[in-house]
């Protein structure tokens, strides 16, 4: 161990870490460019380099990518990368009421202890934590959307109706194009285009971004107030907040892991799944979606836990947890490392070696995402909105173009963006939509995949409520959805007996 | 709208009609394929009825301060023709012209000719820029 320590402390390897998170963050809050893409460029850069380099290159760049999309989310309400969506439901209220420069280091520091729980948890219990993964069948992922999918009822406290519609909206967009199980062409009206389906980030960029763009143009308002002079980055009333909410920040930072072990789960369903536990355990649970300090903290911690946690079962079982997982896996074979239970074992050293490289990575994203973060919320809340329109179209644009290369993805985004704006003009946000649009796919395979294999073992019902993690998703999804009525009610129980 | 029809039931009516599609056109499918569409379909229009319902009888419409609109209208319309533009023209012209209109746009005072052409020249940095960086850095193949 301290062998490999040492090896990942030497100076090239410190230096690979550090360009990495640079390049990670910078591509990360782009919006349209994803930790997907940032991994798959670099990973040609890294086939010179010995195995243990080349992983820390790729693991910084993943780390700074995850991280660096919360800037988007929280400055120009888009999520760089789809594990920011939770982050933005707060982030972008922090910022328009002046707080933005808290939000950006505040997710800094969250996301550096969500990626150490997450490469500590890689690195102390990796074996056992990889048979959670081999335990969650289609019928776990169906109640783990479901799950997900409640967080409406949560987000869209004081027009549920609205909410509920907007999830059912998503749902019906996620089922444009080939069905995932049985391969029905759905709604495409003969376009062949739509034979894909609705691809996330093209929809993400324009059901968030361009709604923004629009209503920035409409009023003479500021975009987002103004930082205050002589406040520098906040990092003392960060730090302070952070401990205020330690047990929120410890709790999704372990949701994140767990979640990020999960296959193809990934840090969307984990910002999301923290950030509702959040909102339910709060004592301030109106303040969530109009600026809370813990739902940015619990969002960006877990969404940065899934890096480690993906790390799991790609390392040891080879399957990837997320698809930049999948491209490391690929990069990996390529050097010739066979993994699976006998790596920990049989490359020792190089595995060591790259897990202290990205708890350094990690460590090194503090500075780099503070002075990046610092910047990018000055440019943003001092330039006029003559120049900042056009510059998030420029993005908006080549964002929307580069995730396939397809122009029609560009056309895609500014109708789903007018879809979007004229929704709100009616009071639908775009949140439950997008829930709907995420969780949708993942609902509909588990529940057509678990309805066939309980089908064939002639016992649908116990497939579905029979399964120990099956119920105890379906438990927290009940105690999501009834605890709000349960604390309402108890407050007013205490209102009625307090003395007058 | 507030004027000629109640907001909510202006929604109702739309989503309805996109729910009755979504089932209709679910009738078509595999009896697997239709499972998630017909209960986004039933959603929409069951959430219609509701919405409509509330309304009509329990919530008075409360007229809302929308903003100007021809403004977002008009980048609506820059950002839609920009889309359309892009495959044709190329992207570094398209984005020029696009970025322009939607400076113009979003300008809300007049400014000095000296100024606006000085946000242009950024304008044009910018576009450059990230021609060059997805270009020839990332290797996507732009329009």
């Amino acid at each position: 161990m301290l062998e490999a320590l040492l090896s990942a402390a030497t100076p090239f390897n410190l230096m690979l870490a550090l360009i990495g998170v640079v390049l990670g963050t910078i591509i990360g809050a782009l919006p349209g460019l994803s930790a997907t893409m940032a991994v798959a460029v670099l990973v040609p850069f890294t086939f010179t380099m010995d195995p243990a380099s080349g992983l820390i290159a790729l693991g910084a760049v993943y780390t700074g990518a995850i991280y660096g999309g919360a800037y988007a989310a929280i400055l120009v309400n888009t999520p760089g990368t789809p594990a920011a969506i939770a982050t933005a439901l707060d982030g972008f209220p922090m910022a328009k009421r002046g707080d933005g420069d808290l939000a950006v280091t505040i997710s800094c520091f969250a996301s550096a202890f969500g990626g150490l729980v997450g490469a500590l948890a890689l690195l102390i219990v990796a074996p056992p934590l990889a048979t959670i993964a081999l335990k969650f069948g289609p019928v776990e992922y169906f109640w783990l959307a479901i799950f997900g999918l409640s967080l409406i009822a949560v987000l869209s406290k004081g027009a549920t109706l609205k909410g509920l519609i907007g999830g059912f909206l998503g749902l019906g967009l996620s089922t444009i194009g080939s069905a995932v199980v049985g391969g029905d062409v759905r709604y495409t009206f003969g376009n062949p285009v739509l034979l894909g389906g609705i691809h996330i980030i093209p929809a993400l960029i324009g059901l968030y971004c361009v709604p923004v763009l629009l209503n920035m143009v409409a009023t003479q308002d500021p975009h987002i107030e103004r930082a205050a002079t002589g406040r520098g980055t906040r990092v003392g009333e960060a730090l302070t907040l952070m401990w205020r909410s330690k047990f929120n920040l410890v709790r999704s930072s372990v949701v994140g892991t767990v979640v990020g072990i999960l296959p193809a789960a990934g840090g969307a369903v984990a910002g999301l799944v923290a950030y509702s536990e959040a909102r339910r355990t709060s004592k301030h649970k109106d303040q969530f979606g109009k600026g809370a300090v813990d739902g940015v903290i619990a969002s960006e911690s877990a969404n940065s836990a899934t890096v480690g946690g993906g790390f799991v079962p790609t390392l040891v079982l080879g399957i990837p947890g997320t698809p930049p997982d999948a491209i490391i896996l690929g990069a990996l074979m390529v050097q010739g490392i066979r993994v699976g239970p006998q790596l920990f074992v049989e490359q020792a050293s190089t595995v060591y070696t790259f897990i202290f490289g990205l708890l350094f990575a990690t460590v090194l994203m503090i500075p780099v995402g503070l002075l990046i973060g610092r910047t990018a919320f000055r440019a943003i809340s001092s330039i006029p909105k003559a120049v900042l329109a056009p510059s998030i179209g420029v993005l908006i644009m080549i964002g929307a173009f580069a995730v396939e290369q397809n122009p029609t993805h560009v056309v895609m985004m500014v109708a789903l963006g007018a879809f979007a704006w004229i929704l709100l003009k009616f009071g639908f946000e775009a949140s439950p939509i997008v829930l709907g649009l995420i969780l949708g796919p993942i609902a509909e395979q588990g529940f057509v995949q678990g309805y066939l294999i309980g089908n064939a073992g002639g016992n649908i019902w116990g497939e579905f409520f029979g399964r120990p993690i099956s119920l105890a998703i379906i438990a927290f999804t009940l105690l999501t959805l009834l605890w709000p009525l349960w604390s309402d009610r108890k407050t007013r129980m205490r209102l009625k007996g307090a003395p007058e | 709208m507030t004027r000629f029809m109640h907001r909510d039931i202006a929604a109702a009516l739309g989503l309805l009609i996109v729910g009755a599609y979504a089932l209709w056109e679910a009738r078509e499918m595999s009896v697997f394929g239709a499972i998630f569409p017909q209960l986004a379909g039933a959603g929409m229009v069951l959430g219609a009825i509701l919405l409509a319902l509330r309304a009509a009888i329990w919530i008075p419409d409360v007229p809302q301060n929308d903003g100007a609109i021809l403004r977002p209208l008009l980048m609506l319309a820059a950002l839609a023709s920009w889309a359309v533009l892009l495959p044709i023209l190329g992207f570094v012209p398209t984005s020029l012209i696009g970025a322009g209109a939607c400076m113009l746009i979003a300008q809300q005072d007049p400014l000095p000719l000296r100024t606006r052409a000085l946000h242009f020249a950024g304008l044009a940095t910018l576009v450059v820029s990230v021609a060059f960086l997805f270009g020839y850095l990332l290797n996507v193949r732009l329009p």
